[in-house]
């Protein structure tokens, strides 16, 4: 079988002459009639009649037209890229040598490869439909321009309405939201291929289209980080994309937009595309080791989950791209069913609270941290309040109602059983684990704000579901209960109220931290429930007034405990040395507990001495307790 | 009608809202007419002092002028040029010729002794800002500001034998300064009773062998030296201590670097790492009252204030808040009990009181030197 055809008609335009003394003077033997395209046009069908191999060296609109007249004659075709088409090069691996190439060109070892009609017109390499900020770029591009692109584009980015049907072996009708598309017959160096791992070829039967769909400007920044850091190939599909591979489909978006194939703007939507496989025999080279282990699956794809659907639709149609994403109910189903189950009420829960609050009841009495980190763990109170904060967003009353009533049912279970304990127990000591927990500062809100944003997204991604334990640990929801349950029983008000209000300092802080991410993370277009988010708003202020007094108080306490290390006293000629202080509380009254160190005994008289000087220079109103260790 | 009843309340508001708006501080317009006398170095070896304590006096008398618009104080000063001699000539003039209503000696202990002598003769209340002399108070007429000296040798003491660990230390004093003296008594007795030894050198005698008991200590390994003296032996002793590569923890007595930044300000760098018992400490806050005298020192002197000054100024503090208790013509028994009433006064730091003594109750502070600055370690009530 011989490795060259024997002739060849060689079309060429003005600029592909340059190649036409080389064809000419050949080393295969093979006979060259030159015609210029012009010619060709006028004489198509005399000319075409017995050729079965053309060669053709012009502008992609004429080497479309020269495949066009080689399915319509059934000859081969063999390509001679002009210096401007790096493209065709690339896509059909023919060699840059010029001889290599006029071999190539003249080969005898055509390829069947498919051909892709965007209404009737020939696409090559790739179609564009609306806008497609960020992945119509080339993989090259610098990550700075990409950044400065795509930060101009931010403010003007919105989403059309656009229908697109799928019409080969499964059809299908999808009505989503886009900036645009982009149409792939080959792996071009564009990121839009990268993104579907380059899965598309002349050889598949198929062409490709990536869907670009970003919700919101989060999604969009989202998008522009993978972007610009992420190695596309390595990666899931990114969210905001959507892909679709077939033999047929119909891209209708509203309103009508131009159609870009290959560069040019050549027709508008609606857009028909259709594959016409292994239409035409082209001379193609080998492709690289690279290209060559990368099997590109023939069968059709519809990966269209990250799209605008549904109810989705209403907020993104037509629109400006908000900054928080929107995300319909049904697009997180599991979560939604997840938050459900969570709001409802059971006996596993109550078992479960009453369990944890005798742990925690006891570890505080035992005065053991790891016993307290137990009950936290087993504590079921943080799903309820995180099914509370997406009711609030969602204003949904069912859902409210149920967690409502299940976290209130779990205070009162957790309190009575406190109280129970504190009641029956014959020991009441106020041990440190105690202590800690009566005097809540800002800093507590600032440890639920953290630990319910921390619920909230932890909770949205199962996958990191596991860290919701280490959630409940940082913010501890049933200890303080505990330690408020425990104030009941000694009918200490003043106890219970600074253990409850760390507890509902928690409760707020979550709830509302909870909202605002659920909010970011696109579960509700607005918060709803306005009525319940101020009430949740108020008490969050209503809480912040003790909380800042009592930061505020720590704050001098800590400073005032620790000026008192620097303090010496001589009372009566005798030296005392301040070892610590510390300020304790107790019913109202604030003692000054003082380590001193002293060389003398003290008698009545040199403390009534202590006592006034302390009492002139620092507060009047101080109840003082001396320890002494005297130095030998 | 109705328009008019309302301009009518709406006058009273804005009236009501004006009057509150005054400055509560200002204190209401009572005329009095004060003659302050001041002794103190104007001239001589030690003039630095007496100016840099009159800058105090008058920025007390600008602050309380400022705050009480009745109050008129003529200052008379008179110079005793660091002589008691003159000192006691001053006091005959200040309380015979110009009958002064109460008078400030703003010199060292050696002239206060010899004023504290004389006092009693006159019968006008005499409130000394520098010297911190035991004695000094032993007349009823003679009051003190500054902590007592065997309390702040004691106090220095018990710092290095109870917190810097220190069971051996040498004392360089001066037995020609009764300043000096008493302190470095109270030192030896204290740190004595507390265990520690003591190699005692009284310098007076021995100005020019600085090297030799310099030598001396170093032989002996002496880690720690108490330096009760004047700035000039500080100097001798630093310089000669770092020829000899000599380099032990030194302390000072009160007012040390503000007699260095008077006197010897080229060469601060000798006192950088000592210990010194102060008055004030340069990283305390100050209080309302020492942010407003401060303010106003700025804006009279474009100078840097120091202790001196700060004792000037509060010496002066005392002596007008009590004539202002005392009201219009206020008599010098009355301005003498208000001083010693054991009420508290304003301080630049903190308020002090002065007891029925005339010896004031205040807090020593105990500082590093480091960049010309007092670093604060401790606070001695």
């Amino acid at each position: 079988m011989a490795e060259y055809v024997d002739s060849a008609l060689f079309v060429y335009s003005e600029a592909g002459q340059i190649h036409l003394d080389d064809i000419l003077a050949n080393p295969h033997g093979c006979s060259i009639s030159p015609v210029s395209i012009n010619e060709l046009r006028d004489n198509s069908a005399s000319l075409l009649k017995d050729i079965s191999h053309v060669v053709v060296a012009a502008e992609l609109n004429i080497i479309k037209e020269i495949l066009q007249y080689a399915i319509d004659f059934g000859c081969s075709v063999g390509f001679l890229p002009l210096d401007s088409q790096k493209a065709l090069l690339r896509c059909y691996s023919i060699p840059k040598d010029r001889m290599e190439m006029i071999s190539l060109a003249l080969s005898a070892h055509p390829s069947e490869l498919d051909i892709v009609y965007c209404n009737n017109q020939i696409l090559l390499f790739k179609g564009v439909v609306g806008w497609v900020p960020l992945i119509d770029s080339q993989k090259t591009t610098g990550k700075i321009k990409i950044l400065v692109d795509a930060l101009q584009k931010m403010s003007s980015l919105y989403l059309l309405p656009f229908n697109i049907s799928t019409l080969g072996k499964s059809q299908n009708k999808i009505s989503t939201a886009a900036c645009g598309c982009v149409i792939l017959e080959t792996p071009e160096l564009s990121y839009a291929s990268s993104m579907i791992g380059d899965d598309c070829s002349f050889e598949d039967s198929m062409v490709s289209t990536v869907v670009i769909a970003p919700f919101s400007i989060v999604d969009y920044i989202k998008l522009l980080w993978l972007r610009i850091f992420s190695d596309p190939a390595s990666k899931r599909m990114p969210p905001s994309v959507g892909y679709i591979k077939t033999t047929e489909m119909l891209i209708e978006p509203s309103p009508q937009l131009d159609v870009v194939i290959d560069g040019e703007r050549s027709t508008s939507t609606p857009a028909h595309v259709l594959v016409h496989p292994g239409a035409v025999k082209v001379n193609r080279g080998s492709p690289d080791k690279e290209s060559k282990s990368k099997k590109v699956s023939g069968k059709e794809k519809l990966a269209v989950s990250s799209l605008p659907a549904g109810k989705e639709l209403i907020k993104a149609r037509h629109k400006r791209v908000p900054f928080f994403t929107y995300a319909s109910e049904e697009r997180f189903k599991d979560l939604f069913i997840a938050l459900r189950e969570d709001a409802r009420l059971d006996s596993i829960y109550i078992v479960l609270m009453v369990l944890s609050t005798m742990l925690a009841t006891v570890g505080l009495y035992l005065d053991s941290a790891s016993v307290i980190i137990g009950a936290m763990l087993l504590a079921p109170l943080m799903a309820p309040i995180i099914s509370l904060s997406m009711s609030t967003l969602r204003y949904d009353q069912r859902l409210l109602k149920q967690s409502l009533k299940k976290v209130v049912v779990g205070i009162l279970v957790a309190l009575g059983v406190a109280f129970l304990l504190a009641v029956l127990s014959p020991y009441q000591p106020l041990t440190g684990e105690m202590q800690g927990r009566l005097s809540p500062s800002i800093l507590d809100l600032v440890v639920a704000i953290v630990a319910g944003v921390a619920g909230a997204y932890t909770k949205s991604y199962k996958e990191i579901l596991q860290s919701l334990a280490g959630v409940a640990i940082a913010v501890a929801l049933v200890p303080p209960l505990a330690v408020a349950g425990i104030g009941l029983g000694r009918f200490d008000l003043v106890f219970f109220i600074n253990a409850f209000l760390l507890f509902a300092t928690n409760l707020i802080g979550i709830v509302l931290a909870a909202i605002v991410t659920f909010r970011v993370l696109g579960y509700s277009p607005a918060v709803r429930d306005k009525r319940a988010l101020s009430v949740v708003l108020g008490s969050l202020l209503f809480i912040s007034i003790p909380l800042t007094l009592s930061f505020w108080g720590i704050t001098n306490q800590a400073n005032f405990e620790k000026s008192w290390k620097q303090e010496r006293f001589l009372v009566n000629n005798k030296y005392l040395i301040v070892n610590d202080a510390k300020i304790i509380t107790y019913q109202d009254r604030k003692i000054l507990m003082v380590d001193l160190y002293a060389r003398e005994p003290l008698d009545r008289k040199d403390l009534n001495e202590f006592k006034r000087k302390v009492q002139q220079n620092f507060a009047d109103n101080l109840l003082i307790r001396i320890r002494i260790t005297y130095i030998p | 009608m109705i328009r008019r009843v309302a301009q009518f309340f709406i006058c009273i508001i804005l009236a009501a809202l004006l009057v509150a708006c005054e400055d509560s501080t200002e204190q209401k317009t009572t005329p009095i007419s004060v003659k302050l006398g001041v002794i103190g170095p104007f001239s001589g070896d030690n003039k630095e002092w007496g100016e840099s304590g009159l800058q105090g006096v008058h920025t007390a008398v600008a602050y309380h002028e400022g705050r009480n618009r009745g109050l008129r104080v003529q200052l008379i000063q008179e110079d005793d040029q660091g002589n008691p001699a003159q000192a006691e000539l001053a006091l005959a003039k200040l309380a015979v010729q110009d009958q002064v209503d109460a008078i400030l000696v703003l010199s060292g202990s050696k002239t206060m002794l010899t004023i504290t002598a004389a006092a009693g003769r006159y019968k006008i209340p005499i409130v000394s800002t520098l010297s911190s002399h035991p004695e000094v108070a032993n007349n009823d007429w003679v009051s003190q500001i500054i902590f007592d000296d065997r309390a702040q040798g004691m106090v220095a003491a018990l710092f290095v034998m109870d917190e810097l660990l220190v069971a051996r230390a040498a004392v360089v004093w001066d037995g020609e300064d009764p300043h000096s003296t008493v302190l470095a008594e109270s030192f030896i007795r204290t740190y004595q009773e507390a265990g520690g030894s003591v190699v005692s050198t009284d310098i007076s005698a021995r100005k020019d062998d600085y090297l030799k008991i310099l030598d001396q200590l170093k032989k002996n390994d002496v880690e720690f030296v108490y330096l009760p003296v004047q700035v000039g032996h500080v100097v001798n002793f630093e310089r000669g201590a770092r020829e000899i590569g000599y380099h032990p923890q030194s302390m000072v007595s009160d007012g040390v670097l503000s007699q260095m930044m008077l006197e010897y300000a080229d060469n601060l760098g000798l006192l950088e790492g000592m210990l010194a018992t102060d008055i004030y400490t340069n990283e305390v806050p100050l209080s309302d009252f020492g942010k407003a005298v401060t303010t106003k020192f700025k804006k009279l002197f474009k100078v840097q204030g120091t202790t001196i000054t700060g004792l000037g100024c509060e010496g002066t503090q005392v002596v007008l808040t009590a004539i202002e208790k005392c009201g219009k013509d206020p008599q010098n028994e009355c301005i003498n009990r208000m001083i010693r009433s054991g009420n508290e006064f304003e301080g630049i730091l903190e308020p002090f009181i002065i007891d029925l003594n005339g010896k004031a109750e205040r807090p020593a502070y105990i500082n590093k030197i480091r960049n010309k600055r007092l670093r604060f370690l401790l606070k001695v009530n």
